[in-house]
């Protein structure tokens, strides 16, 4: 050995070889280092309850249930948002807006170089596609009668859209940001127009850090990262899949055997799931919880305030916040205005609704039905509230302490929704929930949504009601926004248009991949984005 | 000998020595189980203090008495809702009996008329009702029941409906081959001859010579049935809330599996015992009256 070492060229250089070798060596693998960082990698597994239609199309689906959640990674929004709810130049479509002196016009300067995932550049015609569609009466969003304020949407320049309306709208960038709904959501229009709504649900493009790779109707959404996203960077993950897992302790096995990375869990888990050593992110005070009770403009019970303040009173909603959520809440006033509504010009001075049957049966002697009323009361499976099934058997057994049986009835959420948009449940009572809101057109766009006469999802039609909607709607200050929020807060309350549980935290568990998330504020939205941040 | 009389011969003499000895040798825990069960599903609401359906949720996911945290005021604990789990497994048995026997008399009913008639009929008649047996047959019965859940609603008729529509086949297929060969028999030439009506044939002579058979089916059966709808209401095709039905009370407990073993857990056990004990009654009632029918 030692002679054919002496015979080798480098002989007694053979420290200064070996040296030489491994600069060599560390110099190839610096640039593979590098190379390897700027690359997601892994896969995030994500198991929720419900995952809507599975559409894809933002305009064909609420926002709500979870859905917001995965568009958001594959589709970005006009107007950009901070994680806690805020608008922000800095993350949407649009670098920068401007109202017009006349308030009449609002006017877009779109980021240039943003591309879809097919390479294609997005262009103002692109914005002014997905805002057409989302402006057209027979689209779902959150917009509803609203979109009476607006005139046109007009491509001035290929980086301008501007948006004329018939009044004022000073929210306007609200309603189009990812700190509301979906409908700000911007599509390609060539693209979309070329192939038709069902077969771009089949294979969609978006402008988000992720691209959709497999649709499974009612079992998986599977998305691959792009190698650069203009706002996201390299995404962390290279696969994000969200499995529909509708039943919880599945979803909580899944969490312990690695099949999940993240899970949606209800309030009564937290504590096992803390106790099996998962990280759990919280949004507090996040969802307002309610029972819808329907077509209150029909001849049935709930038509009478009497007979509706009657059902509030019927029920501990102490009781139910603490044993069904695991006291994870607090009672609310008057949905869908929760306690952040404070900030956006709600009436904090009302209490919720106290628990007294006594007066109900009272009030609903007095109403005409002093041996109550059938109605029926629906259950079904939504993302970020498992126990929903527990509140409905929970209002049921209250309600029928006072003489009203309501039948307890079976349903899936979409199928529901349909029955809610073609108002075929007169009278009956939808268990129901909302985000927690602070910002006064926010507020404002929910109550429009759920009480103006001729929206898609209202249960009433009251025409003082749609007044105070439209004023505000129409308003120029913002302190008069604020002030009509109080107005219709306190209508709602007084005239219990709604059967208000309270508002709960909604918590999301998740394994070592997930060390810290701030679940922000926006709405629909637990912030997967900064899950799959750099 | 008369007509109607069924032939005896030498042959089937030991059997019935040995059918009186069977009939000796009852099997006292499966049948004491039904008896039990019967009654405690007539006398609950004498037997439980506690309303099946209404909550107290204070009271929920109370361990069974020997548990720590249990009391003997609700000896095998408390649901989600905080209602007593005994009480609800004992409405419950009214859910899996009710259906179990309703179930029986519709599908057995209508199986052993159409299983008679293709049976006595032979020939094209006999072809088509047992293509329609075979097509019901093969149709997964959990995929009907949701499909009719769907059109009519979930409730206790859906789902006895659901059960007849599929075990009447079961019925019509074995009646069927009983009346193939009995229907050659003397005395059913002889009854033709004497201008005795089909419908006559068929009441007096065929039905009576497969009763036995059909009451074996019927207690065979049951045990099916009860799953059935145990199954369907875990699914939450079944019987709606409140109503306790033992699948749905199942379903309630899954979510609980780790913490409160016993929400699904007694249910569960109910199933085992009342399927288990109607089987052992049945085999034994099947050796009894018709040792031949082993292949049941």
């Amino acid at each position: 050995m030692q002679t054919q070492l002496s015979k080798m060229p480098f002989g007694p250089w053979r420290g200064v070889w070996k040296l030489l070798a491994a600069l060599a060596l560390c110099g190839m693998l610096i640039p593979t280092a590098a190379l390897t960082a700027d690359k997601p990698t892994g896969e995030l597994r994500i198991a929720l309850a419900f995952l809507g239609a599975q559409r894809m199309i933002p305009w064909a689906e609420v926002p709500s249930g979870g859905i917001k959640q995965y568009q958001l990674l594959i589709y970005d929004h006009l107007v950009g948002c901070t994680d806690d709810g805020q608008l922000s130049p800095d993350n949407g479509i649009a670098q920068s807006w401007e109202e017009s002196a006349d308030k009449l016009q609002w006017t877009f300067q779109l980021r240039p170089n943003i591309h879809f995932h097919d390479g294609t550049a997005l262009t103002a015609d692109d914005v002014k596609f997905s805002l057409d569609s989302v402006l057209d009466p027979k689209a779902i969003g959150l917009l509803g009668p609203a979109r009476a304020a607006f005139k046109e949407v007009e491509v001035k320049a290929p980086a301008t859209v501007v948006i004329h309306l018939r009044q004022p709208v000073i929210f306007l960038p609200w309603s189009f940001s990812c700190a509301t709904g979906n409908d700000g959501m911007i599509l390609p229009s060539k693209y979309f127009q070329q192939v038709g709504a069902d077969a771009f649900a089949k294979n969609l493009i978006g402008s988000g850090p992720y691209k959709v790779v497999k649709n499974a109707v009612g079992s998986l959404i599977q998305l691959e990262a792009v190698e650069r996203h203009w706002r996201e960077g390299v995404p962390k993950f290279k696969t994000v899949t969200c499995l529909l897992v509708p039943e919880e302790s599945t979803r909580v096995a899944q969490l312990r055997t690695g099949e999940a990375d993240i899970i949606a869990v209800s309030r009564e888990k937290v504590p096992e799931v803390k106790a099996a050593g998962f990280n759990v992110f919280s949004k507090l005070n996040d969802q307002v919880i309610v029972v819808y009770m329907q077509q209150q403009w029909e001849q049935v019970p709930v038509a009478d305030k009497r007979v509706r303040q009657a059902l509030n009173l019927a029920l501990d909603k102490e009781a139910i916040l603490k044993f069904v959520f695991a006291d994870q809440g607090v009672p609310a006033a008057m949905y869908p205005i929760g306690s952040y509504g404070a900030t956006g010009g709600a009436d904090v001075e009302l209490q919720p609704y106290p628990y007294n049957p006594q007066k109900a049966k009272q009030l609903l002697a007095e109403a005409g039905y002093p041996n109550g009323f059938e109605t029926k009361i629906y259950s079904y499976v939504t993302a970020d509230l498992p126990e929903l099934p527990r509140l409905t058997e929970a209002v049921a057994d209250y309600l029928g302490k006072v003489g009203v049986k309501a039948k307890i009835t079976s349903i899936d959420r979409a199928a529901l929704s349909i029955k809610r948009e073609a108002k075929t449940l007169s009278g009956e009572l939808l268990p129901w929930s909302t985000p927690n809101r602070s910002v006064p057109i926010q507020i404002v766009t929910i109550i429009n949504t759920l009480h103006h006469s001729k929206a898609q999802f209202t249960s009433t039609a009251v025409p003082e009601l749609d007044q105070m909607i439209e004023r505000a709607l129409a308003a120029t200050d913002v302190k008069e926004v604020e002030k009509l929020v109080g107005d219709m807060h306190r209508f709602l309350y007084h005239n219990a248009h709604n059967i208000t549980i309270g508002e709960i935290h909604t918590n999301y568990a998740a394994n070592k991949k997930v060390t810290a998330w701030n679940l922000g504020r926006n709405l629909y939205d637990n912030n997967l984005r900064y899950v799959i941040r750099p | 000998m008369t007509t109607g009389e069924l032939v005896r011969t030498e042959s089937v003499v030991r059997p019935v020595r040995w059918r009186l000895a069977a009939l000796r040798r009852a099997p006292i825990v499966p049948l004491g189980l039904i008896i039990l069960l019967v009654l405690t599903a007539l006398l609950a609401n004498v037997l439980t203090p506690y309303s099946p359906v209404n909550i107290s949720l204070p009271d929920r996911l109370r361990p069974p008495f020997w548990e720590q945290g249990g009391s003997l005021a609700h000896p095998l604990g408390t649901d989600p809702m905080g209602r007593d789990l005994l009480t609800r497994l004992i409405y419950g048995a009214r859910i899996s009996l009710l259906v179990g026997f309703l179930g029986l008399l519709v599908g057995g009913g209508v199986g052993a008329a159409l299983g008679l008639i293709a049976g006595y009929a032979g020939g094209r008649l006999d072809a088509l009702l047992m293509r329609i047996t075979d097509t019901t047959l093969s149709f997964p019965i959990i995929l009907f029941a949701i499909l009719l859940v769907v059109i009519l609603g979930s409730s206790l008729l859906t789902v006895v409906f659901a059960v007849a529509l599929v075990l009447w086949a079961r019925f019509a297929r074995v009646i069927r081959g009983e009346v193939l060969s009995i229907r050659e028999r003397d005395f059913v030439a002889q009854a033709r001859i004497a201008g005795s009506s089909s419908v006559r044939i068929i009441m007096v002579h065929l039905f009576p010579n497969v009763l036995n058979t059909l009451l074996v089916l019927l207690s065979l059966q049951i045990g099916w049935v009860i799953i059935v709808e145990a199954s369907l209401s875990f699914l939450g095709a079944g019987v709606p809330p409140p109503t306790p039905t033992w699948g749905s009370m199942i379903a309630e407990g899954r979510d609980y599996i780790a913490s409160a073993w016993w929400v699904s857990f007694f249910p569960g056990l109910a199933i085992l015992v009342t399927v288990l004990a109607f089987n052992l009654f049945g085999d034994w009632l099947r050796d009894a009256l018709d040792p031949t029918m082993r292949q049941l």
